[in-house]
């Protein structure tokens, strides 16, 4: 299952720690990245591309008043502002998706938080096709037979990236990395016998 | 804090604590003072402990100031605790699964046979670490304590550096996580299924125990050696 992917940037290292904890208990969500500042997170968001980035507004007051660019937007329109609780009304923080106060209780955050996973573009594939193909099936046969991507290439008049790719896929979908265990899961699935790989 | 109190707080180090040496019945003791009893390094034992509870407590600084026979020897502790243990305890129960009543014997059989290879591959990748590896760290160390370079660990150096290691330290873990994914998705269910569980329990157990295992060699010894092999080369190579 994908995550929800979050970038938490908080100076205090109690409130950045807390945050990042309760966003990880959250099913669903990860923080990808902690930052303290604002220096690098351009290249950490290019890097990880978050779904969501908290941050303390106050960073982004800190940086304006020295000078330093300005928030860019995918930062507006990915934000979650955190916010200490005498500051309610600002107009920056309305344009956040979301504002954490430092009072809110336990429900509050986490319920703010689970409402923008659900609301957000994020979306679990409706119906993810599991079963191996065909082609899979097939190429499986021949693996367990102890061919290597070449010779199943060349066997099945694919390019060996073809193969590759869907030696990708069958292990995606089945969970199982080896030959070895390939060969146990078509024994027991009995796509192929005992005897094919004698 | 009582050596009681951090059993209490992670059940898992039961077996940690175990191949330190530690019995229990510890009563009211520190954990400090446990630790004096058995000669065991303490803040040794702190940051083995520390980093089964946070995954991502390797690498700290702290590690690196360790002499790498320290590490060394707690990783042949565990190397022993697989064996003498783990292994055969899990063997027993794969042995029980095969002949219980119920679905098909054939295929717990080909499960079988897929533990035993593992085990056979797992054998010879600790063989492979105590002759090979261990021996050569702990000159590495010898040599950089002793600021003096032998000729021929000069040239080990040069044929099979630690990094050369590092590069063929293969991931033994994959076939362990295909036997509890063959287990829980493919294996028909036999008339025991709790047997199923217990396995897949000492399975799950095992794997925490390797990767914290794996990333005390990857990211504590294996860097440590490489920094070592550096300066000597500086200092000796003529």
């Amino acid at each position: 299952m994908q995550r929800v992917k979050f970038i938490v940037i908080e100076k205090s290292y109690l409130i950045r720690k807390g945050i990042v904890s309760i966003i990880n208990r959250i099913e669903k969500a990860s923080v990808v990245s902690e930052l303290d500042n604002l220096y690098n997170f351009t290249s950490e968001i290019n890097k990880h591309n978050p779904d969501f980035i908290v941050l303390n507004i106050n960073l982004f007051k800190e940086s304006e008043a020295s000078g330093n660019e300005f928030i860019p937007f995918n930062i507006i329109e990915k934000g979650i502002a955190i916010v200490s609780s005498d500051i309610r009304d600002e107009k920056i923080i309305n344009t956040f998706k979301e504002k954490i106060y430092l009072d809110d209780d336990k429900k509050t955050i986490f319920n703010k938080i689970e409402r923008l996973i659900n609301e957000s573009h994020f979306k679990e594939p409706l119906i993810v096709q599991n079963e191996l193909s065909k082609r899979e099936i097939t190429i499986l046969k021949l693996v367990a037979r102890g061919m290597t991507n070449k010779e199943i290439a060349d066997n099945l008049f694919l390019s060996a990236h073809t193969v590759i790719t869907h030696r990708k896929n069958i292990t995606n979908k089945l969970g199982i990395k080896t030959i070895s265990g390939l060969v146990v899961y078509a024994l027991l699935n009995n796509i192929i016998t005992l005897n094919d790989i004698k | 804090m009582k050596m009681s109190e951090v059993i209490f707080h992670n059940y898992q180090l039961l077996p940690v604590i175990t191949r330190f040496g530690i019995l229990l019945g510890f009563g009211e003791k520190t954990v400090a003072a446990v630790c004096a009893d058995y000669n065991i390094n303490l803040e040794f034992f702190l940051e083995i402990t520390n980093s089964f509870i946070d995954e991502d407590y390797i690498p700290q600084k702290e590690f690196l100031s360790f002499p790498v026979s320290l590490v060394v020897d707690y990783l042949q502790k565990t190397h022993k605790y697989y064996l003498e243990d783990k292994f055969p305890e899990i063997e027993v129960m794969i042995n029980e699964m095969v002949y219980c009543a119920g679905g098909d014997t054939e295929k717990r059989v080909l499960v079988k046979n897929f533990f035993d290879e593992y085990k056979t591959e797992f054998l010879n990748h600790i063989n492979r670490e105590e002759q090979k590896v261990q021996p050569y760290v702990l000159a590495i160390e010898d040599a950089f304590m002793k600021k003096k370079l032998p000729e021929d660990l000069l040239r080990q150096i040069n044929e099979y550096s630690i990094n050369d290691f590092a590069s063929e330290h293969d991931n033994i873990e994959e076939k362990l996580n295909d036997l509890k994914y063959i287990i829980i998705k493919y294996l028909p269910p036999c008339s025991h299924p709790s047997l199923y569980n217990k396995i897949l329990l000492e399975l799950f157990l095992l794997e925490k125990d390797l990767n914290m295992h794996a990333s005390l060699e990857d990211k504590v010894m294996i860097p440590k050696v490489a920094l070592m092999e550096k300066i000597l080369i500086a200092n000796f190579q003529k």
